[in-house]
C-alpha cells in the first residue's frame, strides 16, 4: 500500500501545476482503487461525493477552464485528507467535511464562484476537483 | 337577453346607458355588475357562442422584432374572449409593480397595490379561486416546508388555479336572464365617433360579417376587447386626430408589453427529498384547488440589483427515451400488461445505457436519494418601451378596418433580470446546499431566440395621470374623450412577473363601481 505524506503530496502537487498537464480524457474511475489506500474512498466519499463524479468534474474544469489555478487552501485540504502518516482521530473525517461545508457557505454567501458549463461551483469545490484530478492522478504515480 | 346582430335592422340608431365592447372576462365581469340596476346595459361581442373561422381571421396581423404568436392564434374572438383557452394561474402584482421604480423607466401606477385590494378579493370568487391569500406558508401543512431562502432573496408563493373558467360559459345563462343587459353577438364595433367640442363620444358603427350595419349611441362606452383591439380601434378611429382617437400624445398603442418567457431555461441539479416536493407537483391540491408553488425575486433584490420583477416554476427534467422506456416495461411487466413495441423499447434503452443503468441503480440497488433536475420556467417583467407597439397596417380585414403589426422587442433590462435571478439563484441554492444552478445564459449573450411570450398583451393605452404620458387616467377614461373608457391589461402601465387576468377582473370591478357612481 503506497502512503502519501502530507510533504510529497504538496511537492508533487505544486511539481505538478508548474507543468500544467492536460486531464487524461480518457479517465476512468477504474484505475484508482491502485493508487490509494482502501479507506481513501470511503474518506473522499463522505467529505466530498463520489470519486468519479469529482474526477469528471474536474476534468470538465480543465478542459473548460484550463487557466484555473489551484490555490494551497484546497491543496492543503487535499494534504489532511491524504495524510495516512498522522495518527488516525477518531473525528478526522467529520471535522474535515465540517471544514469543507463551511468554506463552500462561505464561497456562496461571499460570491466566490466560478462558473463551469454553466454550473455555478464554489471556488472551493472546484479547485478540490481540479487538485483531486490530475494532480493527485500524477502524484499516485509518484514512486515514494 | 342575448340576441343577434343579424336581428337588429340596418341603419337603426340604438340608444343606451353603457355600451361594454367585448365579452371577454373584462367585459363580461363590467356587464354582470349592472344586472339588475335600473340602466339599459349593451354588451357587444364580434363572436357567436363559438369558434368561426371568418370572425377569428379578423384577428389577423403581423408582427416585427421578436418572434410573436400569429395574432390571430394568440386570443379568441368568441363570447367569453381568449378565457376560452387560458390555463387559468392566478395571482395578484406584487406591491412593487405598482411603484415608479428609478430604474425601470416608465414604471408606476397611479395607485399602488394596497387601493387594488378590495377588488381583487372580489374578483377571487368571478375566477372561481379560493380564500385571497397568495402566501405560500397558508397553504402547506406542518409537516412541509418551504425553500430556505436568505430574507430578501427569494421568496414563494403560490398560483391559485381556476378550474379554468371559461366566462363564455360560466356566465351565458345569467347574461341571457338579465332584463336590463342585452348581449349582442357578431356585433363587431367598427368606428368611434366623437364630438369633439364636448369632447364626449357620440355613436358607434356596429357591422355584421353579412353586410349588417347600424349604430350604438352610449351614455358611457367601455372598449374591454383585449390589448392589441383595444388599440386598434382607438387608432383606427380618425375623425378627430389623424393619428386616432386619444392619440394627441402620440401614446395609443405603445408600450406593448407580454412576459417574457423562457421555458426549462437553467436548472437545479438536486437529490430527491432535498427540494420539498410542492415545487414541482403538478398534483398539489388544497381545499380541493390546484395550486403552484413559484419563486418569485424578492422586491428587496429587485432594487439592490436594479432589476425587473421575476419568477419561476420548477419542472423535473424530461425524462430520456432508454428512462421512458425502462418505466413503461417495468410498470406493464409489475402490473403484468402485455408490452406492445418492444423493440422500439430495447432500443431505446441499449442506446441511453448510462442512464437507463443510473435509474436502475438508484430504483433497486441502494437507499441512497436519487439525483433530480428541475428545470426553469422563467417568466418574468418587461420594461415598459415604448418603441414596442401596435401600429396599423397597409392590410384591411373583410370588415375594412387596418389589420395591425405589432413590434415586440426585448431590451438590456429585460436580459440583465433573468441573467441576475439565475445567479442569485445559484448563489442561494448553493449557499443553503439544496443542489447546484446551472444558469440558463450567460453573461455577456444575448437573450436567445427561444425566448417568447406569454400570451398575456398589455399595455398600449396605458394608465397616466399625466396626458402626456399615458392614454387614461387613474379611472381608466381617456383623458380626451370623457365618456370613453378601456378596461383589460391595454392600461397596465407595467405588468409585473405574475399572469395578468386576476388583475384584469380586480380593474374591471373598479372600473363598473366608478361608472355606476357616474352614472348615478
Ligand atoms: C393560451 C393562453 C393561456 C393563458 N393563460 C393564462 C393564465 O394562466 N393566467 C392568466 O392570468 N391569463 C392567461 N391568459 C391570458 C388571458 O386569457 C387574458 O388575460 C384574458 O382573457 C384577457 O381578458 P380580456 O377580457 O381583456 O380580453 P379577451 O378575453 O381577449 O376578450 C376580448 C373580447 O373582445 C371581443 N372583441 C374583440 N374585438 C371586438 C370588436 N371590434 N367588436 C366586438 N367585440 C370584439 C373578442 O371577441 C373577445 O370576446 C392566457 C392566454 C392564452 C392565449
Amino acid at each position: 500500500m503506497s502512503l502519501i505524506t502530507r510533504r510529497t503530496f504538496l511537492m508533487s502537487v505544486l511539481a505538478a501545476s508548474a507543468v500544467s498537464p492536460p486531464v487524461h480524457s480518457s479517465f476512468s474511475p477504474v484505475d484508482m482503487p491502485r493508487y490509494f489506500p482502501d479507506d481513501m474512498f470511503a474518506l473522499i466519499k463522505e467529505i466530498i461525493g463520489p470519486v468519479e463524479s469529482i474526477i469528471k468534474i474536474g476534468q470538465t474544469i480543465s478542459e473548460t477552464r484550463p487557466k484555473l489555478a489551484v490555490s494551497l487552501w484546497s491543496v492543503e485540504f487535499v494534504c489532511q485528507v491524504f495524510d495516512t502518516h498522522s495518527p488516525p482521530e477518531p473525528d478526522r473525517v467529520h471535522r474535515l467535511k465540517n471544514r469543507y461545508r463551511k468554506r463552500i457557505t462561505s464561497d456562496f454567501e461571499d460570491g466566490r464562484t466560478t462558473l463551469i458549463n454553466g454550473w455555478m461551483l464554489s471556488t472551493t469545490e472546484v479547485e478540490l476537483c481540479l487538485a483531486m484530478t490530475g494532480k493527485l492522478r500524477k502524484l499516485a504515480q509518484i514512486p515514494l | 337577453m342575448i340576441i343577434d346582430a343579424s336581428e337588429i335592422k340596418a341603419g337603426t340608431s340604438i340608444p343606451c346607458d353603457l355600451c361594454i365592447i367585448g365579452a371577454g372576462a373584462a367585459g363580461i365581469t363590467i356587464a354582470r355588475e349592472f344586472d339588475g340596476i335600473g340602466l339599459n346595459v349593451w354588451l357587444l361581442e364580434s363572436g357567436g357562442y363559438e369558434l368561426e373561422q371568418p370572425t377569428q381571421d379578423l384577428y389577423k396581423g403581423t408582427s416585427t422584432g421578436r418572434r410573436y404568436f400569429p395574432l390571430d392564434k394568440t386570443r379568441l374572438r368568441y363570447l367569453g374572449g381568449t378565457t376560452n383557452h387560458w390555463a387559468g394561474l392566478c395571482r395578484p402584482m406584487d406591491a412593487i409593480d405598482f411603484e415608479s421604480r428609478a430604474w425601470i423607466p416608465n414604471s408606476g401606477w397611479p395607485f399602488n397595490r394596497d387601493h387594488l385590494v378590495p377588488w381583487y378579493m372580489r374578483a377571487q370568487p368571478i375566477l372561481d379561486l379560493g380564500e385571497y391569500i397568495y402566501n405560500a406558508e397558508h397553504w402547506i401543512d406542518e409537516n412541509q416546508r418551504l425553500l430556505p431562502f436568505k430574507t430578501g432573496t427569494f421568496r414563494t408563493e403560490v398560483y391559485q388555479a381556476s378550474t379554468p373558467l371559461r366566462f363564455g360559459t360560466a356566465y351565458r345563462e345569467q347574461l341571457r336572464k338579465s332584463r336590463n343587459i342585452t348581449v349582442c353577438l357578431h356585433a363587431n364595433l367598427t368606428h368611434l365617433q366623437v364630438d369633439k367640442p364636448s369632447a364626449q363620444l357620440k355613436s358607434l358603427r356596429i357591422q355584421t360579417l353579412d353586410g349588417n350595419q347600424f349604430s350604438i349611441s352610449p351614455q358611457t362606452c367601455t372598449l374591454a376587447c383585449g390589448s392589441i383591439e383595444n388599440a386598434r380601434l382607438l387608432l383606427s378611429s380618425k375623425d378627430i386626430h389623424p393619428d386616432g382617437l386619444g392619440n394627441e400624445s402620440g401614446n395609443v398603442g405603445r408600450y406593448f408589453m407580454d412576459h417574457p418567457v423562457l421555458s426549462r431555461n437553467g436548472s437545479l441539479m438536486t437529490t430527491s427529498g432535498r427540494i420539498p416536493e410542492i415545487y414541482y407537483d403538478p398534483y398539489y391540491f388544497r381545499q380541493r384547488r390546484p395550486l403552484y408553488f413559484t419563486v418569485l425575486l424578492d422586491e428587496v433584490s429587485q432594487r439592490q440589483q436594479q432589476v425587473a420583477n421575476y419568477s419561476a416554476l420548477f419542472f423535473p427534467a424530461l425524462l430520456s427515451k432508454g428512462v421512458k422506456s425502462y418505466r413503461r416495461i417495468s410498470r406493464k411487466l409489475s402490473r403484468d400488461q402485455v408490452i406492445t413495441g418492444w423493440w422500439q423499447h430495447i432500443s431505446n434503452i441499449l442506446g441511453d445505457l448510462d442512464s437507463v443503468s443510473s435509474k436502475f441503480y438508484y430504483d433497486h440497488l441502494t437507499n441512497k436519494p436519487a439525483p433530480l433536475q428541475l428545470d426553469f420556467y422563467n417568466q418574468w417583467e418587461q420594461v415598459p418601451d415604448p418603441d414596442n407597439r401596435v401600429t396599423l397596417d397597409r392590410a384591411r380585414d373583410s370588415l375594412g378596418i387596418q389589420r395591425v403589426n405589432i413590434r415586440w422587442q426585448l431590451g438590456e433590462i429585460d436580459r440583465r433580470t433573468i441573467l441576475t435571478a439565475h445567479r442569485m439563484m445559484a448563489l442561494e441554492v448553493g449557499r443553503t446546499d439544496l443542489g447546484r444552478v446551472r444558469l440558463g445564459i450567460s453573461e455577456n449573450d444575448p437573450l436567445p431566440d427561444t425566448v417568447r411570450g406569454d400570451n398575456h398583451q398589455m399595455g398600449t393605452t396605458r394608465m397616466h395621470e399625466n396626458p402626456a404620458l399615458g392614454v387614461v387616467d387613474a379611472n381608466c377614461c381617456l383623458h380626451t374623450v370623457h365618456n370613453l373608457y378601456m378596461a383589460g391589461a391595454s392600461v397596465f402601465p407595467t405588468g409585473g412577473s405574475t399572469n395578468p387576468t386576476l388583475t384584469v377582473v380586480a380593474l374591471a370591478l373598479r372600473l363598473a363601481d366608478h361608472i355606476k357612481e357616474k352614472l348615478a
